[in-house]
Order: C-alpha cells, then sequence, then structure tokens
C-alpha cells in the first residue's frame, strides 16, 4: 500500500518545498545584479520542482499500471515494524531533551536501557539486567572519557 | 620526492601512531565486517575522540578505520553471505559458495590478500597523480570550480539509485540544506527565522552522523532480523598457488583501474566498484558460466576493486578538497576540524601533511593484512554482541561527539533533524549519497557561481570559454544523455520481456 503511493507522495512533498524555497527566497535582499543571495536558491527550488514533476508524472503512470499488476515482491520482505522506528525517533529527541536538563550520566544510562529493551529482536526475552550494566559501564566510561581525557565539558546536570 | 617520503614516515613512526593506525583498523575491521553497521558509522563514531588530539593522531585514526572498513566487509560476505558493508556485495556471490563447498578458508585468504594488493596498488597511482592534478588545480578560477562542482553533482545523483530525477532532488535537497545563515560574498542572512542557532548554517559532522549512523538505527528499528549461521572455515595461507596468482594478473590490474577511477569520481565508493569490476571481470572472461559458482576470480575483481577505491578517492579530497566517498568525506570533516583545508594549496603550504597522509595509508594497508590474517576468530566474537546493546552505545557516544564540537544542543538537534531527512529520503527511494555530496559541495558551489559572474558580468556563456570549465560542462552533458539512453534501454528490455 505505501509503496503503491510512496513516489507520488514524495513528488508531491518536493514539488511544494520547491514552491516555499522560491517564497522564501523572494523576501531577500539582493546586493548584487546577479541574482545575488537568493540565486542559489532559485536555482535549487526550479531544479527540485522540475524532477519533482518528473516524478510526479512517472509516479501517476505507475499508479495506473499498478492497478493492474499486482505486486508480488513485497510478501518476501521482512515486514516493516514502525511502531520501533517512532519509538527509536522519539527515545533519541527525549535523549537529546534531557541531556542539558539532566545531565549526561542519567540521560544516557535512561537511553541505552529503553533503546536497548526497544531494539531487542521480537519473540527474544529481553536481559533487563544486561543493559542495566551495560548502560552504567558505559555512560560512565564515555562520561570520563571526554572530561579526564579529552577535558571536553559534558552537561553535569542533576549530579553537580 | 623520496625526502619528503622519509618524512611523512618518520612523522608517524612512534609507538603512538603506529598504535591509533592498529586501533583504527581493529575498529574498522568490526564496523565494516558488522552487517547493519557501516564504516562511515565507525568513522562518525570515532571522530569526535580526534577532535582534541593532534593533526597527524587524528588523521591516523581515521585512515586505519577507513583502511579496515572498505576490507572487513569481507568476513560476513563469505562466512555468512552478508555483505558487512556495501562495498562487500559482490564478494558474496563468489564468495559465499566457495565457504558453502568447504573453502572458506580459500575465499577469505585471496579476499584478504588482494584487498592489500588493491589498497597498495591504488596507492601508488595517488602518489603519481595527485601532485601532478595539485599543479593544475592551483591554476583554476572560481569557473573552473564551480564547473567541477557541477559536475561532480550531476555524476552522483545519475549513479545511485534506480532513477535520475530523485538523485538529482536528493543532491539539490543537500546544497538547499548549505543555504541556511550568512550567504557567502554578500553574508545576507538566510532563512534563519530569527533564530541565532541557524545564523552559522548547519555543521558538517551532524549531517554525516545523522544520515551514516542514527538513521542507520531507525532502519534497523525497522527491520531487525537476527543473523544467520556462520559457515566453517579454516586458513592455511593465502589459498591460492603462484599459477593461479600469475592467471589473475589481467583481473587485477583491470579491478584496480577501476576501483581506483570509481574513487577519483566524486561521491562515488566502494559500493558501487565492487560491482563495476566483479560485471567485467565476468564480461572479459573465458568461463563467464561459473561467475557466482564459487571461484577466485569474482572475489579477486571484487576485494581488489573495493579496496582500491581508497587510494583513488583521496585524490579529489586533497587536489581539490572534494571527497571521493563517504569514508574521505568524514576524513574531510576531521581535516576541517584541525583547521587544516584540502586543496591544491595544501601541495604548496603543506606537503609534508599530504605526505604523512601517503606514510600512513601504506602502514595502515599493512597492518589490515596483517590483523585481518590472524583476528578472525577474534572479529566472529565480536559479531555475537547483540546489535540491540551495540547501537545505543554508538548514539551516545555520536551525540556527545556533535555536541562537543562546538558545545551547544544546536548541533545534536541538527543530528536527529539528519536522521529524519536522511531515514524519509531512502524510505521513499530517494538515495542519500547525492543528499550528502550536495551539503559539501553547496558552500563551493554557490561561492564560485557567485564569484565567476561577477568576473564575467553576469555571462553564463562566458563560462565556455575557459577550456576546463567547457570540458567539464560537455561531460556532464554527455554523461547524462549515457545514463538516460542507457536506462532507457533496459526499461524497453524489460518491457518487452
Amino acid at each position: 500500500m505505501f509503496k503503491k503511493y510512496s513516489d507520488v507522495i514524495a513528488a508531491c512533498f518536493f514539488m511544494l518545498l520547491g514552491v516555499v524555497i522560491l517564497a522564501l527566497s523572494s523576501q531577500l535582499e539582493i546586493k548584487d545584479n546577479y541574482g545575488g543571495a537568493a540565486l542559489v536558491p532559485r536555482i535549487c527550488a526550479v531544479v527540485i520542482m522540475l524532477c519533482a514533476a518528473k516524478e510526479l508524472y512517472s509516479g501517476v503512470r505507475g499508479l495506473r499500471s499498478a492497478a493492474t499488476a499486482e505486486d508480488d515482491n513485497e510478501e518476501k520482505e521482512t515486514p516493516s515494524d514502525y511502531k520501533k522506528v517512532i519509538l527509536t525517533f522519539v527515545s533519541i529527541v527525549l535523549y537529546a531533551l534531557l541531556f542539558e536538563k539532566i545531565g549526561f550520566l542519567l540521560a544516557t544510562f535512561l537511553y541505552i536501557v529503553s533503546q536497548a529493551a526497544l531494539l531487542a529482536p521480537n519473540g527474544t526475552k529481553r536481559n533487563y539486567a544486561l543493559y542495566v550494566v551495560v548502560a552504567v559501564v558505559f555512560s560512565v566510561l564515555i562520561y570520563f572519557v571526554f572530561t579526564r581525557v579529552f577535558w571536553i565539558m559534558l552537561p553535569t546536570g542533576i549530579f553537580r | 620526492m623520496l625526502d619528503i617520503f622519509a618524512t611523512g614516515f618518520s612523522q608517524i613512526c612512534n609507538p603512538e601512531i603506529l598504535l591509533l593506525i592498529l586501533l583504527g583498523v581493529v575498529m574498522g575491521i568490526i564496523f565494516g565486517g558488522t552487517p547493519g553497521i557501516s564504516t562511515s558509522m565507525g568513522i562518525a563514531l570515532m571522530l569526535p575522540l580526534t577532535f582534541k588530539m593532534p593533526l597527524i593522531p587524528s588523521v591516523a585514526t581515521i585512515l586505519g578505520l577507513y583502511i579496515g572498513g572498505t576490507s572487513g566487509g569481507l568476513i560476513t560476505a563469505i562466512l555468512l553471505n552478508i555483505p558487512g558493508t556495501s562495498s562487500a556485495i559482490a564478494t558474496c556471490w563468489d564468495g559465499h559458495p566457495m565457504a558453502r563447498r568447504g573453502e572458506a578458508g580459500k575465499a577469505l585468504g585471496v579476499g584478504i590478500l588482494y584487498s592489500f594488493i588493491g589498497g597498495l596498488l591504488s596507492l601508488i597511482i595517488l602518489f603519481i597523480m595527485a601532485p601532478a592534478l595539485a599543479k593544475v588545480a592551483l591554476k583554476f578560477s572560481a569557473i573552473e570550480y564551480f564547473a567541477i562542482s557541477t559536475f561532480s553533482l550531476t555524476l552522483i545523483a545519475s549513479v545511485s539509485g534506480a532513477s535520475l530525477s530523485k538523485g538529482i532532488i536528493s543532491a539539490a535537497l543537500g546544497v538547499a540544506f548549505t543555504l541556511f545563515g550568512a550567504a557567502p560574498v554578500d553574508g545576507v542572512l538566510r532563512f534563519t527565522f530569527g533564530f541565532h542557532g541557524l545564523d552559522g548554517g548547519f555543521q558538517l559532522l551532524p549531517v554525516l552522523v545523522g544520515i551514516y549512523a542514527v538513521s542507520e538505527i531507525l532502519k534497523v528499528a525497522e527491520k531487525n532480523e537476527p543473523l544467520p549461521e556462520l559457515a566453517k572455515y579454516k586458513m592455511k595461507g593465502f589459498g591460492i598457488s603462484w599459477p593461479e596468482f600469475m592467471g589473475q594478473i589481467p583481473n587485477l590490474i583491470r579491478s584496480t583501474l577501476i576501483g581506483t577511477g570509481v574513487g577519483i569520481l566524486p561521491g562515488i565508493g566502494g559500493g558501487v566498484s565492487n560491482i563495476i569490476a566483479y560485471t567485467a571481470a565476468k564480461d572479459q572472461s573465458k568461463y563467464p558460466e561459473k561467475f557466482g559458482t564459487g571461484i577466485v576470480d569474482g572475489i579477486v575483481a571484487s576485494e581488489t576493486a573495493n579496496n582500491a577505491v581508497t587510494g583513488g578517492a583521496l585524490i579529489p579530497l586533497l587536489t581539490l578538497g572534494i571527497p571521493g566517498d563517504a569514508g574521505t568525506a568524514m576524513l574531510l570533516a576531521a581535516l576541517m576540524v584541525q583547521g587544516v583545508v584540502p586543496g591544491p594549496m595544501l601541495f604548496r603550504t603543506n606537503l609534508d601533511i599530504v605526505y604523512t597522509i601517503f606514510a600512513i595509508m601504506i602502514l595502515a594497508n599493512v597492518i589490515m593484512i596483517v590483523v585481518e590474517y590472524f583476528g578472525i576468530p577474534l572479529f566472529l566474537k565480536v559479531l555475537k554482541i547483540p546489535q540491540n546493546l551495540l547501537f545505543p552505545i554508538v548514539l551516545a557516544m555520536c551525540s556527545v561527539g556533535a555536541y562537543a564540537s562546538n558545545n551547544r544542543t544546536f548541533d545534536v538537534w541538527s543530528i536527529i533533524i539528519f536522521a529524519a531527512v536522511g531515514y524519509g529520503l531512502s524510505k521513499f527511494g530517494y538515495p542519500t549519497s547525492p543528499f550528502v555530496l550536495g551539503f559539501i559541495l553547496g558552500s563551493i558551489f554557490e561561492l564560485n557561481l557567485r564569484r565567476a559572474l561577477m568576473v564575467t558580468n553576469g555571462s553564463y556563456l562566458a563560462f565556455f570559454s575557459k577550456p576546463i570549465a567547457a570540458g567539464a560542462f560537455i561531460i556532464t552533458i554527455l554523461f547524462v544523455a549515457l545514463i538516460l539512453y542507457n536506462r532507457h534501454k533496459t526499461s524497453q528490455k524489460t518491457g518487452k520481456s
């Protein structure tokens, strides 16, 4: 289902992106006679829109032919687990948010434990004790390598 | 020239540097050899650690990783039938059938030996070509730089992925991401929306980490497959007899030239070269029907070509500042952090750095063949570390690295933005390598286009008055025409069948 419409969706998105870049670059201050700071943004926008138009055309044509011939390749692939993708993305965003708030050590510990549990292959037992040990060891190790060997300050957060 | 070489070697002949090259090679083989974790991810992980090192140690670590990683993919390609990196795709085709027949030891031996030879031969080409090319490049004006960056972007857009328009969109999007912040030439602030973090634009490191490390983790989350059973192996020598070796010489030379050539072309790396070399070896062979059934010719072609890329890819990086593949893009990031800007001037002002890089490359290849030959049992143990533990640690290291490079959380957010862009692009069937090269070349493209227009008073036609620039434009057009013609022909063929 996704595969069927993905080309058309992406082409429409890039078409829109081209329009947005054009609109934004028209507000730029131009200091020379050759397009100034807006020249390359406009080139990018036009190139993106032209190629997106071509993709839209072949995508719509593909939709028509796909309606008659069913795609049987999809079944052989491993099914995509989008819930895991979204949860992984959310945990990375949370990690970045917490990084400065609660400090590197605690944020990294929490992140490693939750991400390890999340990425465990389906059907296998989750060994939380191992995740906790690995998370403690590596968050402390990374912290010490960066702060004591390379003298890079990391957010200390609540361990101030 | 020999004395400069001696200086190069004297710079690296100390235990610290040797240890760092060894560390790099070992890490590289592990990252290159582990399916799902790419060499680029390994370099992205180590980059932040190199920031605070002096120049030579940091370059030694990165180049060790690059050489080890390019070759490491052959282990899993042969024993598991899964290429550890895209450089080893064609190694699977004959390597695994050999392993299934009980000849895994021979397949590994041949793969390792030819990785080494391919790498060294490409270095010789590098030594000869780079200084000569740098001399020519010194005379380049903005027009030539603009022409070459246009050529590079078109080239990568047309060879990566199945659709030319998707490749071009990806490259243009990469260029678009360089437009944030102050414009070159006149410093007009663009697309910052009042957000000061964007004034300086996006940095290269978060882009590389986001695309090559984090978006890969998202892909693993989407499809998490356990590894299949390993084939058994036993190694004795390199498994190849003298007559066999002599018989492979034409294949070796052809594959080296293909690998180095692909490496020189900007943005295309080992992932393409091994397949082209394999196909060429098959086409030229007296027994093409045997390819794929487990013959050494296939492994020789693939492994020679992918390692020959390493010397080739350094040529445009050192002479023009344009990286030849993902690994050299990482090296570019490392050099820029150290304040070294690769380009023709490097050969004038910092010739010692150039020759130290050459010396490190030679040594890394020697260390690679030794470590890989004796270390396989160890690497197979590393392979058993569950990926769900490895990935979070990699990500944590990358985020610290991005944060540490400027001490601001904005760069950590940039990683997340580029991870989403990278994942989104590949999800919708858009290749990511044009995006990365677009980002790297975007500022070179814009700066030189605007300078060139000032020189020619706004005339685009005047660009063709410079022979090198005109040549680059004509080759670009011919190349696109050729690609379109070939695609048209293949689509007609498949349509008929």
